[in-house]
């Protein structure tokens, strides 16, 4: 048992590796070109006539294709039903009318999953053509589907349906009509089924081999989500009792389903704070909302009943409602028994009306202290707020009442010349206008400054003079001091390191140092050999032989280092042995 | 104050912190990981440490003069032409039934078709997004061998004209919902015909044959694992001999390729050879100097 737990654990963590190993560096791409997708879909249905066996391809590899979450549902479905297709009108492979009917059904998903290929394509418009070839080819199939159900249920031969083939209006009565051709059979109920929803119901009235009923195409308020504007083709499905079992026949109404006729009139211009004057009227009785959307928001502004009569709204063109620029005013109406719903819009251009302020300044200003100034007169029968800003920064606020007027000057600058960025933003107390903006750059000479500098120069010239040599040997004086520091320090390095980057070109010399290490320090590099024998090493050194013996070491050193001729090593050798000797 | 540091003794100083900096920068240059495509000492996804594991290389075409063809199979990728001298030998040997596998960049594979008389025109990239996986790698199934084939990055060519003493064969394409990327933005256009494209191609000339795979990489590192069984298929009986000819136009990349065994260069072995060539040079120095 145990074996058997450790050899399963061993194959599990093997299998686990190779996974690991291999199964990381193999993912299949996520597909998320929507053009690409719609262009296979449209090859896709294009091969289904003609050449089924490769389109059935497509459609395999494409349901195992990793699509993107966003898309695959859709798109799953969609190659589901192309199957589908392929088995019911290809191999004729269904087993009764309800398999048929729920591919017409799939044929809707396609169609939707045609829209959110097209919206997600990266050039829309390019792609219109390919989704309008789509749509007549799903319209084809669908048209065939339908055909479909009629011919299985002309083969079987159990009724004959009348429905009169006509285009309904919403809440239109349908009458149905049955003949029996098998006694067998007993019809039992007619629905109306749109999207899967049934809309309609009625159960059959026989007299005889003859049964009637009737149904009634549903309003506009109840397939509001599932229809488009204009005809849409309706499921009338008949559940027939025959042999023991339910049977069902399929047919398809046309009902016409449409927007109300609303006109809208509203001048495209207005001016701040004038009234707007909206006019209105449909030709449906209808209700629903007027809105103004501006840039930032949506604004509803009334309920409003419409019929034929022309209804007019006044608006007043006011803040927050209407922005400066373009505005639409928007109707949108509720659907009605006959009508959908649907939103009119129509733009208006929103002109700024300001409030009367005079800004007056000058491009270029001579000032006392470097202050700029500027001349705030309100001409506007309001009070009104300016905002200064210099250099983006909010530095007054001033308010302004009917006819009053107002210097405004900057704070002082120290610099002589400079750049001023000016802006003041005017508006109003209530808010009723839109706020006027004034920018310039105003170039501000300081006369204080300007006359200031040179004098001061001058005065420091004229007190300094008398101390100007000594300022200069003084600095002088410490530089080169400094200076000589430096290389101090830099020398004493340099000596310190040298010996170890360089050596010291002489292996007789090397041998030398390292004996002469024995009695006392090394030479510096400030004094010679000699002067280090002389000074240094006599005084610590008792033999005369070792004196005798380090001199001769010295001697063979120098001629080592400066002669022409290198001498013999073996002799240093030799001398470095005795002189070792000797001392111990 | 004594005058112990010589000119001479400086001089010897810096030649041999040069030669030794130098020395350093060359183990460092050869040790360190190297990008190149089709390169057996590259480890990264284009190059063929991995192949080179199972194959063995030559530096020179002209040393296929010297190998059994008929138990040989020639792997050449390049993204640089080969010399006509080179096109004659891979000819020659092709022709004693040898088997080669080609790929590599179009311009390149364009050339090499031109070389042999096939008249072959470049006409795009080839996007088969059902069968592609991660890093643009398609895969193919070639019903010639047998086999399946992942190829990075395919592209397809056109082929006009053909010299009548080769035939050449279309053995494997794209799926049938594949594109030529015309634009090159990696997106289906408008335009861009959704079809089969040929990707492989087989010539015979005399009694070999040459594989030619329209892509940029086939038996590179980021696939040579998952075309294990195509290598193996086509190797049955044959040794794989890679094409590291083009080496030879960088020094440094042919420099390498000697100092690296196929084991790799140890960091080790470098440092003791640079260590032992100063210590020479100094005694030599030595030497010289006492004499």
């Amino acid at each position: 048992m145990k074996k058997f737990l450790v050899i399963t654990l061993l194959l599990l963590a093997s299998s686990t590796l190779y996974a690991y190993i291999y199964g990381e560096n193999l993912s299949r791409k996520q597909v998320d070109d929507c053009t690409y997708l719609l262009a296979v879909l449209e090859k896709t249905l294009n091969l289904l006539n003609t050449n089924p066996r490769e389109a059935i391809d497509i459609v395999n590899k494409m349901m195992k294709t990793n699509i993107a979450p966003a898309l695959a549902d859709p798109h799953r479905k969609t190659y589901e039903t192309l199957i589908k297709l392929y088995r019911v009108l290809f191999l004729g492979n269904y087993s009764d009318t309800r398999d048929v009917y729920e591919l017409y059904i799939g044929i809707d998903s396609i169609a939707d999953y045609v829209n959110r290929l097209r919206s997600c394509s990266r050039d829309r418009d390019a792609v219109t053509a390919i989704a309008t070839r789509i749509r007549l080819i799903l319209d084809e199939l669908r048209s065939e589907v339908e055909m479909l159900m009629y011919r299985i249920a002309m083969l079987r031969e159990y009724i004959s349906l009348y429905i009169e083939d006509k285009v309904y209006e919403p809440e239109e009565a349908i009458p149905i009509e049955i003949d029996i051709l098998n006694n067998s059979c007993i019809p039992r109920t007619a629905s109306l089924i749109l999207s899967g929803t049934t809309f309609s119901y009625s159960v059959f009235t026989c007299i005889n081999n003859s049964c009637y009923t009737s149904l009634k195409t549903p309003s506009t308020t109840q397939v509001k989500n599932y229809v488009n504007p204009g005809i849409n083709r309706i499921a009338v499905v008949i559940k027939v009792q025959c042999l023991g079992r339910e049977v069902r026949v399929y047919r398809f109404i046309n009902v016409m389903y449409r927007y109300p006729e609303v006109v809208l009139e509203i001048p495209s211009v207005v001016k701040r704070g004038d009234y707007i004057d909206i006019a209105i009227h449909s030709k449906d009785d209808v209700e629903g909302i007027l809105y103004v959307k501006n840039s930032t928001a949506e604004v509803p502004i009334k309920k409003i009943v419409l019929n034929t009569t022309s209804i007019h709204v006044a608006l007043h063109v006011d803040k927050p409602i209407f922005r400066t620029g373009i505005n639409i005013v928007k109707l949108c109406v509720n659907a009605t028994q006959k009508t959908l719903p649907k939103c009119f819009e129509k733009t208006v251009f929103v002109e700024p009306r300001y409030p009367r302020i005079e800004v007056e300044t000058s491009s270029t200003q001579l000032t006392l202290f470097g202050k700029a100034t500027l001349f705030l007169v309100n001409r506007d029968n309001a009070t009104l707020i300016a905002s200064i800003y210099i250099g983006g920064r909010n530095i007054y606020t001033v308010y302004l009442g009917p006819g009053e007027e107002k210097v405004i000057s900057t704070s002082i600058n120290i610099m002589p010349i400079y750049l001023e960025d000016v802006k003041i933003a005017v508006r109003d107390i209530q808010n009723y206008y839109d706020t006027y903006i004034y920018t310039a750059s105003i170039t501000v000479a300081n006369i204080s400054i300007l006359l200031s500098l040179p004098i001061l120069g001058l005065v420091v010239v004229t007190v300094v003079n008398e101390y100007e040599k000594v300022f200069i040997v003084t600095i002088a004086t410490n530089m080169l001091r400094s200076f000589r520091k430096a290389v101090e320090i830099t020398t004493v390095i340099k000596t310190s390191v040298k010996p170890y980057i360089l050596g010291l070109g002489s292996r007789i010399a090397e041998l030398y140092y390292s004996v002469v290490k024995k009695f006392s320090r090394l030479p510096h590099d400030s004094e010679t050999l000699r002067e280090h024998y002389r000074y240094t090493l006599i005084p610590v050194i008792k033999s005369t032989h070792v004196k005798e013996l380090l001199w001769r070491f010295l001697v063979l050193v120098e001629k080592d280092l400066y002669s022409r001729h290198r001498q013999d090593i073996e002799e240093a050798k030799k001398i470095a042995k005795d002189i070792l000797s000797e001392e111990h | 104050m004594p005058k112990i540091y010589s000119q001479k003794n400086i001089n010897i100083v810096l030649p041999i912190s040069i030669a030794l900096l130098m020395l350093l920068a060359l183990s460092i240059y050869i040790v360190l990981p190297v990008n190149q495509r089709y390169y057996v000492l590259d480890t990264g996804p284009w190059g063929y440490s991995k192949l080179s594991r199972d194959t063995t290389w030559v530096q020179s075409i002209q040393d296929l003069k010297t190998v059994d063809s008929s138990r040989t199979l020639l792997i050449i990728a390049r993204e640089n032409y080969l010399d006509r001298d080179e096109v004659e030998v891979i000819k020659e040997f092709i022709e004693k039934n040898g088997l080669m596998l080609i790929y590599g960049e179009p311009l390149f594979i364009v050339d090499f078709l031109t070389s042999l008389g096939v008249d072959a025109e470049y006409l795009g990239d080839v996007v088969d997004p059902v069968n592609t996986f991660n890093d643009n790698v398609v895969h193919i199934y070639i019903d010639h061998i047998n086999s399946s084939a992942f190829l990075v990055s395919p592209y397809t060519i056109a082929i006009h004209n053909i010299n009548s003493s080769i035939s050449i064969e279309v053995i494997a394409f794209t799926s049938t919902i594949s594109y030529l990327d015309k634009n090159g933005n990696g997106y289906y256009d408008i335009g861009e015909s959704l079809d089969r494209y040929p990707v492989v191609f087989l010539i015979r000339i005399g009694s070999g044959e040459i594989v030619v795979f329209c892509a940029r990489g086939v038996l590179t590192n980021n696939v040579v694992d998952l075309n294990r069984g195509l290598l193996e298929i086509l190797l049955k009986n044959r040794v794989g001999v890679l094409d590291q000819s083009w080496v030879k136009h960088n020094s440094f990349l042919y420099l390498k390729l000697y100092l690296v065994t196929a084991r790799g260069v140890s960091p080790i072995y470098i440092s003791i050879a640079v260590v032992l060539l100063v210590l020479v040079g100094i005694y030599v120095y030595r030497f010289l100097e006492k004499r």
